[in-house]
């Protein structure tokens, strides 16, 4: 009897899985996003630059208020970067894209802080609690760090050496001074 | 304004043991943070823009601590030492001693400045920006020193007791640095984003970021400026009033 209960259900936890993976493809596909410019970045810090991007509404009903942001991952550190550094923070917001219809957003970042990077682009919506993101580009903001660390050895060293020096100096002119007072 | 009371100040404040060993202090700080860059390995994977802004933080964080401390005590301290009813009775006006304890203070500043130059420059070593950096920590530091040494003295006078005038100085201090505690979603909108825009620290601590990190131009960030100079003009009138009440009375 439960060898029959067993295969009654199992088919129906099949039937049930492909229909809810059917259902998220649906979802995913319904919008698209595409990274058109450019297709890889290498600059040094300071640089300004554009992301263009294409968005596409999939599906035979008009969207509204479709939120197109960047996302950068810092993937010589492991983690998400602050994009308010990089004045990228500020998504812009489609507000209506028609069925079937394209739409290219420029979003401006300015290129701050060296690392490798890979960089994409997402878009979100208030009706739909999933979001699409772009196949990522890879951002390479190159390091300018050239500092001297014999130099900066010494530097540590003989700045409070001579401020220590100075400091005997005084303290000895103010003990002869008050020796020369009080003769 | 008298130029023996200028000196007086400065010898006073150079001079003395205190004033060559917080310059000590403040070298051993800054030799501390430029070796942790080279050696620590978090620090060593900053980007060498951000360890300037790091250290011209540093740089302004003690200026104004030392200043905010000489400002507070400046009156005060001659009450308590009964020489202040000596010094109003010269021919200088009251106005002339309070502006010649801040030019005193703004020289301290200076020293502090001369002294953390070196590191500014081993830090900034190939970049290019040792002199747009040094600039800049050199006018934003003035500016800070001024307001806050003059709203210290102007306390200092108020107040009549050191102690009180360090701890009211230091919570404004305080106050006026609460952006930098604040979360960057905290700092886009509603009073984050006003104290943010009109906090003076706030302004001095965007506009380094602006400058080394971002290379802004000075004209785009007019806007920055604005809230520093009527921060300037203000604590001037502040101290020109609380002069205009210095009298003989007592201290504690």
């Amino acid at each position: 009897m439960k060898k029959f209960y067993l295969l009654l259900i199992l088919p129906l936890v099949f039937i049930g899985l492909s229909i809810s993976k059917v259902s998220a493809q649906d979802v995913s596909s319904s919008i698209s996003v595409e990274i058109t410019t450019p297709s890889s970045v290498e600059v040094y810090p300071g640089v300004e630059g554009a992301i263009t991007a294409n968005v596409t509404n999939n599906t035979s009903s008009d969207m509204t208020n479709l939120i197109v942001y960047i996302t950068m991952v810092d993937v010589v550190k492991n983690m998400t970067v602050n994009l308010e550094d990089y004045s990228a923070d500020v998504p812009v917001v489609i507000p209506e894209l028609k069925a079937n219809q394209s739409e290219t957003v420029t979003l401006p970042i300015i290129y701050v802080y060296p690392s490798e990077y890979h960089l994409y682009v997402t878009v979100a919506t208030k009706d739909n609690l999933d979001i699409i993101s772009s196949p990522s580009i890879p951002v390479n903001i190159i390091t300018l760090t050239k500092i001297d660390y014999p130099l900066v050895k010494i530097t540590s060293i003989a700045v409070p050496v001579l401020l220590l020096l100075a400091f005997g100096f005084v303290s000895i002119q103010r003990k002869r001074r008050n020796m020369t007072i009080q003769k | 304004m008298n130029q023996f009371l200028i000196n007086k100040e400065i010898k006073e404040n150079i001079f003395a043991t205190k004033g060559i060993l917080w310059l000590f202090v403040s070298s051993l700080m800054l030799s501390g943070l430029s070796l942790g860059f080279i050696s620590i390995k978090e620090l060593s994977l900053m980007a060498q823009n951000e360890i300037l802004v790091t250290v011209g933080k540093v740089i302004l964080g003690i200026a104004l601590l030392i200043t905010i401390i000489l400002g507070s005590v400046s009156i005060s301290n001659e009450r308590e030492q009964a020489t202040l009813e000596s010094l109003l009775l010269t021919p200088n006006s009251a106005s002339s001693i309070a502006f010649g304890k801040l030019i005193g203070i703004l020289f301290i500043w200076l020293l502090v400045f001369v002294t953390s130059i070196p590191y500014i420059y081993v830090l900034s070593y190939g970049t290019g920006l040792f002199l747009s950096t040094s600039v800049l920590i050199g006018i934003l530091g003035s500016v800070l020193v001024i307001i806050f040494s003059g709203i210290s003295i102007a306390y200092s006078i108020f107040l009549k007791s050191s102690k009180n005038a360090i701890i009211v100085s230091i919570l404004t201090l305080l106050i006026t640095s609460i952006p930098i505690f604040l979360s960057t979603t905290m700092k886009k909108a509603g009073f984050g984003k006003l104290i943010d825009s009109v906090s003076p620290v706030s302004n001095v601590m965007n506009l380094l970021k602006e400058v080394i990190v971002k290379r802004a131009d000075f004209i785009s960030l007019i806007h920055y400026f604005i809230p520093l100079v009527i921060y300037v003009v203000a604590a001037i009138l502040f101290l020109k009033f609380a002069v205009s009440k210095l009298n003989f009375e007592g201290g504690e």
